[in-house]
C-alpha cells in the first residue's frame, strides 16, 4: 500500500507535466497540448485529493483521526490542492486556457518543497490543535491564499501580455479579461481570508482567551488583508485597473507568501507548528 | 479650509494611504522584537539605537501613539466616508426605477428585441411571472399604448461596503470596550488548593474574584509516542466556602463562572525533594529537604550550593527527575538532570542520593472578562455579510417595453448592472429561455439588437 507521502510527491510531478502542457500550448499554439494540460491538471487535482484523504485514513489507522491540515507538510499539500481546484474553476468559469502558464508551477513547487523540507509522517494532534475552529480556519485561509495565487499568476501574465502583447492574442485571453479575472479572484480570496482571520480569532479566544494578540502570524495576515483592502478600494473608488492593480496584486501575494512561509522561518510565535 | 479638510478626511485616497501605512507599521512591529526590557534592546542595538526605538514607540508598535492614532484616523475616515455616501446609497435602495427614455435604451449593456405575431398581453403576463419566479421585484406601468415591466434585483448589493465599514467600526469598538472595562488575569493553583484572587495581567497586582476556585486534580494524557494529548484540570467553584459548581477545564474548552471565563493555559509541578548527602567516604549522611527554586548550601561556608530548577514527573519515560544546578564559588553554574532513585551523583567530595519526592501538580489558568467580545463577533459578521453583498450581489435592473403592433407586439428587453456585464447577459438569456419555454407561440423570435 502506498503511503500518503509518496502519493503527494508523485502529484507534484503530475502538476509539473500539466504545466508543461500549458507552456507547450503557449509556445507552439498546438491546441491539444493545452487540452492535455487541463486533463493532466484535473488528474493531479484528483490524486492530490486522494493523497490527503489517504492521510486521514492513515491517522485513523493510528487511532487518532484528524483532518490533515495541522502542520506545514499538510498545509502545503492543501495549498496545492486549493490552487488546483480554483484554477480548474477559473478555466470553466471564464472559458480560458493558458492562464495557467504562471500559476502552473506553484502547486509543483509547494508539493516539491513539502516533500523535501518537512516531515511527512502522521503525528497526533497536541491539545491546542484539537478544535473544529482550527479546521475551518485552515481551510478558509488556504482557499483565500489559493485565490490570491491565481490573481498573482494572472497579474504576472497581464504584465507579460501588455509588454510583449504582439502576436499573443490568439494564445492568451485579452488583457481586459485578465484584469477582470484578477479582480474576481481577489473578490473571492478577500472574504475567504477574512473568514480565515475571524475563525482564527475565535479559535484563539477558545484556546487562549484572547482573540488577537499581535502574534507575527496574525499581524502578517492583517498586513495581507490591508494590502488587498487597498487593492479593492483603489479599484472601486479610485478606478485603478490594469498595470497598477496587477502590481498591487503581486505585492499582495508576496505578503501572503510571507504570512505563510516567512513568518514560520524568520519570526517566532504561536503558530510554531504550522 | 475646513471644507478641504473634510474632503480629505472622507477621501478614499486617505483610506488607501492609511491601509498601506498601517501595514508598514505592522511590518515594523514583526521585524523588531516587541516589549523586551531596555537592557535587551541596548544589548541588541546599542544604547543610541535602543533609545531611538524606545522614543519612537517601535519597541511597542501596536500600542504606540502613532499606530493607535492611525487606527483612530482610519475609523474617522471610514465613518465620514460612509456617512457622506449614505444618502446616495439610501436613494438607490428606495427609488423605484422609471421607464427609460430612448437615449437611455441605447446605452444599456444588454438589449434584445423580440417580435411576437400574436398575444402580446398574455406574453407580458408570462414574462412577469418568469421574472417573479426568479425573485425579481417587478412593477407594471403603462404609458400611452406602451406597457412596461420594470424589474430589479440585488438592491442590497450597493449597501455591502457600508455594512462592512460598520463591521470594522464595531470590531474596533469591541476591542476598545474590552481594553477599557475588560479584565485579563492569571492564576496558578496547586492540586487541592483554592484560589480566591488572581493576578491582574494588565495593571499588575491582584484581584479578588468574589468566589473560590479549587483545583481538585490536574492530569496530562499522552499518546503512545509521548506527545501530549490532553491537559485537564478538575475544578470546583466555591461560594462562601461551599461547592456550587464542578467543571472540567481543557484546552479549547473554556469554563464560565461568575462573569469570568477560565482557560487552561499552562501547568507544572512543585515538589519537595528529599536527598541524602554525604561528604567524603566516611562523612555522616545528612538528610536534606529541598523545595522547587530553593537553593541549599552544603558546605558551611557556602562554597558549594545546589538549586532545584525544575521537576519532571516523568523524564523521557524514566520516571521522576530533577533539574539541578550546582553553584560553586567563582565558577559558572553547571546543571543536569538527576533521576529519583537513580545512582548516586558525585560533586566534588560530596555524594548525593535522591531518595523521594513529594510532588504536587499546579495548573495555570487564564482568567478573563471581556464584555466587548460580542461586539467584536457582531462586527465580524457584518464585515463578512458586507463583503458577500458587495462582491456577489450585483444590483441589476431589467426594463421591458411592449408596443402592440396589429395582432402581435414588439418587445424590447434591456438590462443594466453596476458591474459584471458577463453575468448580466447570462441572467437575461436564462430569463428569455424560460419565457420562450412557457409561451408556445412559434412566432416568438429573439432578434439581437445592434449593440447587444
Amino acid at each position: 500500500m502506498m503511503d500518503s507521502g509518496s502519493v503527494l510527491s508523485a502529484v507534484a510531478l503530475i502538476y509539473l507535466t500539466a504545466w508543461f502542457g500549458f507552456v507547450f500550448h503557449a509556445v507552439t499554439r498546438w491546441r491539444w497540448a493545452g487540452r492535455i494540460g487541463t486533463w493532466t491538471w484535473t488528474l493531479a487535482v484528483l490524486v492530490n485529493t486522494a493523497g490527503l484523504v489517504l492521510r486521514w485514513v492513515e491517522s485513523r489507522r493510528m487511532g487518532h483521526p484528524y483532518v490533515p491540515v495541522s502542520n506545514q507538510y499538510e498545509t502545503m499539500a492543501l495549498f496545492a490542492l486549493a490552487i488546483g481546484v480554483l484554477y480548474l474553476l477559473l478555466e470553466i468559469r471564464f472559458r480560458v486556457r493558458n492562464v495557467g502558464v504562471f500559476v502552473g508551477p506553484l502547486p509543483f513547487l509547494f508539493l516539491g518543497l513539502a516533500s523535501l523540507l518537512f516531515h511527512s509522517e502522521v503525528r497526533p494532534l497536541v491539545p491546542a490543535l484539537q478544535s473544529n475552529w482550527l479546521t475551518a480556519h485552515v481551510l478558509t485561509c488556504f482557499l483565500g491564499y489559493a485565490a490570491f495565487a491565481l490573481s498573482f499568476g494572472v497579474s504576472v501574465l497581464y504584465l507579460f501580455v501588455s509588454r510583449y502583447g504582439k502576436g499573443l492574442q490568439e494564445v492568451f485571453p485579452d488583457v481586459k479579461t485578465l484584469d477582470e479575472i484578477n479582480y474576481k479572484a481577489i473578490a473571492l480570496g478577500f472574504p475567504f481570508l477574512s473568514v480565515g482571520i475571524i475563525t482564527g480569532a475565535i479559535w484563539a479566544n477558545e484556546a487562549w482567551g484572547t482573540y488577537w494578540s499581535w502574534d507575527p502570524k496574525e499581524t502578517w495576515s492583517l498586513i495581507t488583508w490591508l494590502v488587498y483592502a487597498a487593492f479593492l478600494h483603489a479599484r472601486f473608488a479610485r478606478g485603478w485597473a490594469g498595470k497598477r492593480t496587477a502590481v498591487l496584486s503581486i505585492v499582495g501575494f508576496l505578503a501572503t507568501l510571507f504570512t505563510y512561509f516567512g513568518v514560520n522561518f524568520f519570526l517566532p510565535g504561536l503558530h510554531s507548528y504550522a | 479650509m475646513i471644507d478641504s479638510l473634510w474632503t480629505l478626511l472622507r477621501s478614499v485616497k486617505l483610506t488607501i494611504f492609511l491601509f498601506l501605512l498601517l501595514a508598514s507599521g505592522a511590518v515594523l512591529g514583526t521585524l523588531i522584537p516587541q516589549n523586551l526590557s531596555m537592557e535587551d534592546y541596548v544589548h541588541h542595538y546599542g544604547p543610541f539605537a535602543a533609545r531611538f526605538l524606545h522614543v519612537l514607540g517601535i519597541t511597542d508598535v501596536y500600542h504606540s501613539l502613532w499606530f493607535v492614532g492611525m487606527i483612530v484616523l482610519l475609523m474617522l475616515n471610514l465613518t465620514s466616508c460612509s456617512l457622506y455616501r449614505l444618502p446616495a446609497v439610501w436613494k438607490v435602495l428606495w427609488t423605484k426605477p422609471r421607464p427609460l427614455t430612448d437615449t437611455l435604451w441605447k446605452n444599456l449593456p444588454v438589449h434584445r428585441i423580440i417580435r411576437l405575431e400574436e398575444g402580446g398581453e398574455k406574453a407580458l403576463e408570462v414574462l412577469r411571472d418568469v421574472l417573479r419566479g426568479a425573485l425579481w421585484q417587478v412593477r407594471l406601468e403603462q404609458t400611452g399604448e406602451e406597457r412596461h415591466l420594470i424589474a430589479q434585483k440585488g438592491r442590497l448589493g450597493p449597501m455591502g461596503y457600508q455594512v462592512t465599514h460598520m463591521g470594522v467600526i464595531l470590531v474596533m469598538m469591541g476591542a476598545l470596550v474590552g481594553s477599557l472595562i475588560g479584565f485579563q488575569g492569571f492564576v496558578r493553583i496547586e492540586e487541592g488548593k483554592v484560589a480566591l484572587q488572581v493576578e491582574d495581567r494588565r495593571k499588575g497586582g491582584w484581584r479578588e474574584l468574589g468566589f473560590g476556585v479549587r483545583c481538585d486534580a490536574f492530569k496530562v494524557d499522552t499518546y503512545p509516542d509521548g506527545t501530549p494529548k490532553e491537559f485537564r484540570s478538575d475544578l470546583t467553584f466555591l461560594q462562601d466556602g461551599r461547592a456550587v459548581q464542578k467543571g472540567i477545564l481543557r484546552v479549547n474548552h473554556p469554563l464560565k463562572f461568575g462573569g469570568y471565563v477560565f482557560y487552561q493555559s499552562s501547568y507544572g509541578y512543585t515538589g519537595t525533594v528529599t536527598l541524602e548527602a554525604q561528604k567524603g567516604a566516611q562523612g555522616e549522611r545528612r538528610r536534606l529537604q529541598l523545595d522547587l527554586a530553593e537553593t541549599l548550601s552544603l558546605d558551611e561556608d557556602g562554597s558549594l550550593r545546589i538549586r532545584l530548577m525544575e521537576y519532571q514527573p516523568d523524564f523521557r519515560g524514566q520516571g521522576p527527575a530533577l533539574l539541578l544546578a550546582i553553584l560553586r564559588r567563582g565558577e559558572h553554574p553547571v546543571g543536569g538532570w538527576v533521576l529519583i532513585g537513580g545512582p548516586p551523583v558525585r560533586i566534588q567530595e560530596w555524594t548525593m542520593r535522591f531518595i523521594s519526592v513529594h510532588q504536587r501538580a499546579w495548573t495555570g489558568i487564564q482568567v478573563k472578562k471581556d464584555p466587548g467580545v460580542w461586539i467584536v463577533w457582531l462586527g465580524c459578521t457584518l464585515i463578512l455579510m458586507g463583503c458577500l453583498l458587495a462582491f456577489f450581489v450585483p444590483h441589476r435592473k431589467v426594463w421591458v417595453r411592449m408596443r402592440p403592433q396589429g395582432e402581435g407586439a414588439f418587445f424590447h428587453l434591456g438590462a443594466s448592472s453596476r458591474r459584471g456585464v458577463q453575468g448580466l447577459e447570462k441572467a437575461v438569456e436564462g430569463i428569455l429561455q424560460r419565457w420562450k419555454a412557457r409561451t408556445d407561440w412559434a412566432s416568438l423570435e429573439v432578434m439581437r439588437s445592434d449593440d447587444g
